[in-house]
């Protein structure tokens, strides 16, 4: 049975390993909305409605020139909060879904030298507003029993273009990055494979998820953009459980003005140490994340941590 | 019940994306009944050529016929304007080398608006 498991992880990360070979990344976080919360889980129950609320916040701080990290030349450093606000529904044994919305502050701080005399000077920007809200459609093809404890699911859905990429300071537009939403319409295929081993207290996970972005008015087009997360967590108790792993994010580059952009696109490594209190109709999880690894293409601003918490209630209706 | 209201909310907000879909860019000219458009005399950068990080200074000159206040609007796909009223600064980073277009919007107080670009390349 452990081997099937391999089996399974190993097919999960085959398009992965393949398309990697020659793809890149946008420069920043993922667009538009989370990929935390309820698109690392499988399904809720049959008449099962969970509620998540959750807070993330995302230091940019780390300028890499594609695997070197280096000080930023331009002197940029972001903060990105989000609060998210995740319903999933199970409408059967084998199907839920799953609507993830919220509201996201983005700052960044950026030294420009003027043309004229070669003076700098720091400028900050900032932009919130409501993010895009993703909707996923999860369909389970394996049932796990107490035997088996596996679980694969899958999934699909869109993101769809509620907040607004066209924020304003003052009359004057935002740059892409500072916007909540990217005005695009954006396709998601999602799958979560769960292997328990009840009597190690263990049990583990691989979550992926691939997004085809679609063109905004403007014409920008983020890169398409591959996550995968490969999780373990053991129960210290029968209400604490520690989690840890490795998250993959990949995407390709950025397009824009007939041009793919340079200095858009990479592949993360992150590490993911978390933990979790699990009581009846409720858990809270708080976790970290913290590079391991880039290879961005060209010179580009990058995330160097990212610490999270979530609510998440379970109503058995 | 529940996933009743979640298809229904499914259906509004696709009902709402493929209205926002249909959406047409505003026009370079617009103008009411009565009212003049405002004119955009001239509108310049300098340098046209701008290293990644550094600015250009961009500038528009615009007047209303009928003497209205006029407010500007500044948009950009990529980079960042700085400022605000009929004077700005573009800058960008290295995401941005290339040919970027900057649009002003310039619109009198009863609605009336003219837009015009230009172009600014960022070099490494």
């Amino acid at each position: 049975m452990f081997f099937k498991s391999i089996q399974y992880i190993i097919v999960a990360l085959l398009p992965l390993i393949i398309l990697s070979q020659n793809v890149y990344a946008q420069g920043c976080c993922t667009a538009g909305s989370s990929t935390f919360g309820g698109l690392e889980r499988g399904i809720a129950n049959k008449n099962n409605l969970n509620l998540g609320i959750s807070f993330i916040s995302n230091q940019l701080n780390s300028t890499y020139n594609e695997n070197k990290e280096i000080t930023d030349p331009l002197g940029r450093t972001a903060l990105v909060s989000i609060f998210n606000i995740e319903l999933e529904y199970g409408i059967s044994e084998n199907v839920s879904f799953l609507a993830v919305g919220g509201y996201s502050i983005k700052e960044r701080e950026t030294v420009v030298r003027s043309s004229v005399d070669n003076s700098t000077e720091k400028i900050n920007f900032r932009g919130d507003g409501l993010t895009d809200i993703t909707i996923l459609g999860k369909y389970q093809v394996i049932i796990p029993t107490i035997l088996s404890q596996i679980n694969f699911t899958i999934g699909g859905g869109v993101k769809l273009p509620v907040g607004t990429y066209n924020l304003r300071d003052d009359g004057t537009r935002l740059s892409i990055d500072l916007q909540p939403g990217t005005g695009a319409t954006d396709v998601l295929l999602w799958g979560n494979f769960y292997k328990g081993f009840q009597s190690l207290y263990f049990s583990v996970f691989a979550n992926f998820l691939y997004r085809y972005p679609g063109i905004n008015l403007d014409g920008y087009k983020f890169g398409d953009e591959y996550i995968l997360s490969l999780m373990g967590e053991y129960y210290l108790t029968d209400y604490l459980i520690i989690s840890g792993g490795m998250r993959i994010r990949l995407a390709e580059e950025d397009f824009w003005g007939g041009r793919f952009l340079p200095s858009t696109g990479g592949i993360y490594y992150d590490f993911l140490p978390g933990l979790i209190y699990s009581e009846g109709f409720y858990s809270l999880k708080l976790f970290y994340q913290a590079p391991i690894h880039r290879n961005v293409k060209g010179i580009q601003l990058s995330t160097s941590s990212i610490i999270g918490t979530e609510l998440l209630f379970n109503f058995d209706l | 019940m529940i996933y009743k209201i979640f298809f229904s909310g499914s259906f509004v907000f696709f009902t709402l994306l493929f209205t926002a879909g249909c959406v047409q860019p505003e026009s370079i000219n617009s103008s009411t009944a009565g009212n003049s458009n405002p004119e955009i005399k001239s509108m310049f950068a300098d340098p046209l050529f701008v290293k990644v990080g550094a600015t250009a200074q961009i500038k528009v000159e615009a007047e209303d016929p009928d003497l209205d206040p006029l407010s500007y609007e500044w948009t950009t796909a990529i980079g960042d304007i700085i400022g605000s009223g009929s004077e700005v600064r573009y800058s960008a980073a290295y995401c941005c080398a290339g040919i970027n277009i900057i649009t002003v919007t310039v619109a009198d107080n009863k609605g009336a608006k003219t837009s015009k670009s230009i172009e600014v390349e960022i070099v490494f």
